[in-house]
């Protein structure tokens, strides 16, 4: 694949070995242009979301480098990958959300930890929930929402920071067809507002509908890297 | 940059539920930074978090404030017997009296130039000197007539003469008791020398005893509320699993995280060590001051006083230390490891 943009994330010779003996990857080595949408499919136990975590630090790689944003995730201080994770939004299959908390006031954590003041990040929440559709949920807990709805306050959360980058890890795993659709309408706009977008998947289904470049794995081993058809 | 026009990724038959291109009015609409909360902003989220965190499991918080405040109560007594103990021994000494008791073997003459010495010392205001017989008859007095065996000491005095003597009030210091009575031993006509007023000298020790009992019993205080610090907070940190664990995947850095907890042991330390010594306060204010003592124990002449201000507040800050260091050692050895 050509491409003229920088690479955002690069992975040369990545292994992760889990104790005593277990490789969930095996010499992984690609790299994710910026703004590019990428699927990372494969079964489930092929080390997708191992991958994933690698990109977001919460994981280390046992041999090869993790390079994102410029930086060796491999050898850096926890508050550097902290800073990264600022500029990373990250969405789950389980969302996890604060029990307690309203809608609006998890959405507005990702603005909370970087020191936004509180007034500034309920309306930035507020303004991207209504956005997803969600205006009437912004004070309900989160745990009376639709899986779908859900699925969309995780994505909100995820964008409301305005990342470079979005790492889903089967955002659409327990959802319906119709709900899957409505989860990748969002990430298909966040990409073409220039955010990278990695998704991990095993649902074939909507790799073939989206379209895109995707890599696969299988048993650790990357098998392939097939380029969005012309 | 917009989102409609460009070459499409979406779905087909889409549940278009989400109004299309709100996302990248979004993403458009603010270049502005948004406004940071600053310092005190900052110090409200943590205040707010670590209320939020105690709030969550109030019975295991007022366990352990409850548990502070019956620990700093107990120290606080402590501490205000012994400081009221040491005053009152401290008045005891103020005599300035010391008995030395004369070897047997003295003779006469040696005695009255021992005695003519103490006389012309300036520092001595009054030497009285108990010869053996006169100290044979005030045991007798002591004891009460008819004792057979008193009998026998009429043949053979054991008892030695004594010498007290009276020194003047020593301003500068420089000459303690503890030097004179070495002084006054160290003569050969001496036997041996104690300090005047024998309770006081009986509680001399005896302070030095409660006062090593004190610093162990300060000690043992503050592990135990070090400790009690290190479960309460595990206990919270482990309430407060999930939403540490979303934070740090928000990007929030390990000392953001763990602040809120370590801040909520050291206000629980902090309110334990409050309650501990302010109802000790109000005890001793409600029932203790102005009581003399005058009937139960005329000798002492107490003059009780409550625990200086500085110490109350050594005790507050040392309360509220430990509890933060307990509390911080909790979230390193624990927290941390769900933490990145």
């Amino acid at each position: 694949m050509t491409n003229t943009r920088s690479d955002i994330i690069k992975l040369i010779g990545v292994s992760k070995i889990f104790p005593p003996d277990d490789a969930a990857l095996k010499d992984i080595e690609f790299s994710i242009a910026q703004g590019e949408f990428i699927f990372l499919a494969g079964r489930s136990g092929s080390g997708k979301s191992t991958l994933l975590k690698l990109l977001y630090g919460s994981e280390t790689a046992t041999d090869g480098s993790v390079i994102v944003g410029g930086r060796d995730l491999s050898n850096v201080a926890t508050p550097v990958i902290a800073r990264l994770r600022r500029s990373v939004g990250l969405v789950f299959r389980d969302t996890k959300f604060i029990p307690g908390a309203s809608v609006v006031e998890n959405v507005a954590l990702a603005l909370e930890v970087v020191g936004v003041a509180t007034e500034d990040r309920l309306d930035a929440a507020g303004e991207i929930l209504k956005a997803f559709g969600l205006e009437d949920k912004l004070y309900l807990n989160p745990a009376s929402l639709s899986s779908e709805e859900k699925q969309r306050v995780g994505l909100a959360r995820a964008l409301v920071g305005k990342p470079k980058i979005i790492l889903a890890d089967d955002p659409s795993g327990s959802l319906d067809k119709g709900s899957r659709k409505a989860i990748f309408d969002i990430l298909a706009e966040a990409h073409s507002c220039g955010v990278t977008v990695v998704v991990a998947t095993s649902d074939v289904e909507i790799v073939e509908e989206v379209n895109q470049r995707t890599i696969v794995l299988e048993s650790g081993k990357m098998i392939g890297d097939f380029a969005q058809p012309a | 940059m917009s989102f409609q026009g460009q070459k499409s990724i979406l779905l087909n038959d889409a549940p278009y539920e989400i109004s299309r291109g709100a996302l990248t009015r979004y993403w458009q609409k603010s270049t502005e930074e948004p406004t940071q909360r600053g310092f005190f902003g900052a110090c409200a989220y943590y205040f707010s978090q670590t209320f939020s965190n105690l709030l969550s499991m109030p019975i295991g918080s007022s366990i352990f404030v409850f548990t502070v405040t019956v620990l700093f109560f107990f120290l606080g007594s402590f501490l205000l017997c012994l400081q009221n103990l040491s005053s009152v021994l401290s008045r005891g000494g103020e005599s300035n009296s010391l008995i030395a008791y004369i070897k047997t073997d003295v003779s006469e003459s040696d005695m009255n130039l021992l005695l003519s010495g103490l006389d012309s010392d300036p520092n001595i205001t009054k030497v009285d000197y108990i010869s053996r017989e006169e100290a044979l008859e005030l045991f007798k007095e002591d004891l009460g007539e008819g004792h057979s065996f008193l009998k026998a000491l009429d043949e053979d005095n054991p008892l030695p003469a004594s010498v007290e003597i009276f020194f003047e009030k020593d301003e500068t210091g420089l000459n303690s008791t503890e030097d004179r009575i070495n002084a006054m031993a160290n003569r050969v006509e001496v036997d041996e020398v104690i300090r005047g007023g024998s309770w006081s000298n009986r509680l001399s020790g005896l302070i030095k005893f409660i006062k090593m009992v004190g610093i162990i019993g300060l000690g043992i205080t503050f592990l135990i509320v070090g400790f009690l610090a290190n479960n309460s907070i595990r206990l919270l940190m482990n309430k407060a699993k999930d939403e540490r664990e979303i934070l740090n995947l928000l990007g929030a850095s390990k000392s953001y995280v763990n602040i809120p907890f370590v801040l909520g042991g050291a206000l629980q330390g902090f309110f334990g060590t409050v309650l501990g010594l302010g109802i000790l306060a109000f005890l001793y204010y409600q029932f203790v001051e102005g009581y003399s003592f005058s009937k139960e124990l005329p000798f002492l002449n107490l003059q009780l006083e409550f625990l200086e201000v500085s110490t109350l507040f050594l005790l507050l800050i040392l309360g509220t230390l430990i509890a933060a260091m307990g509390s911080y050692i909790a979230t390193s050895q624990y927290g941390d490891r769900h933490l990145i």
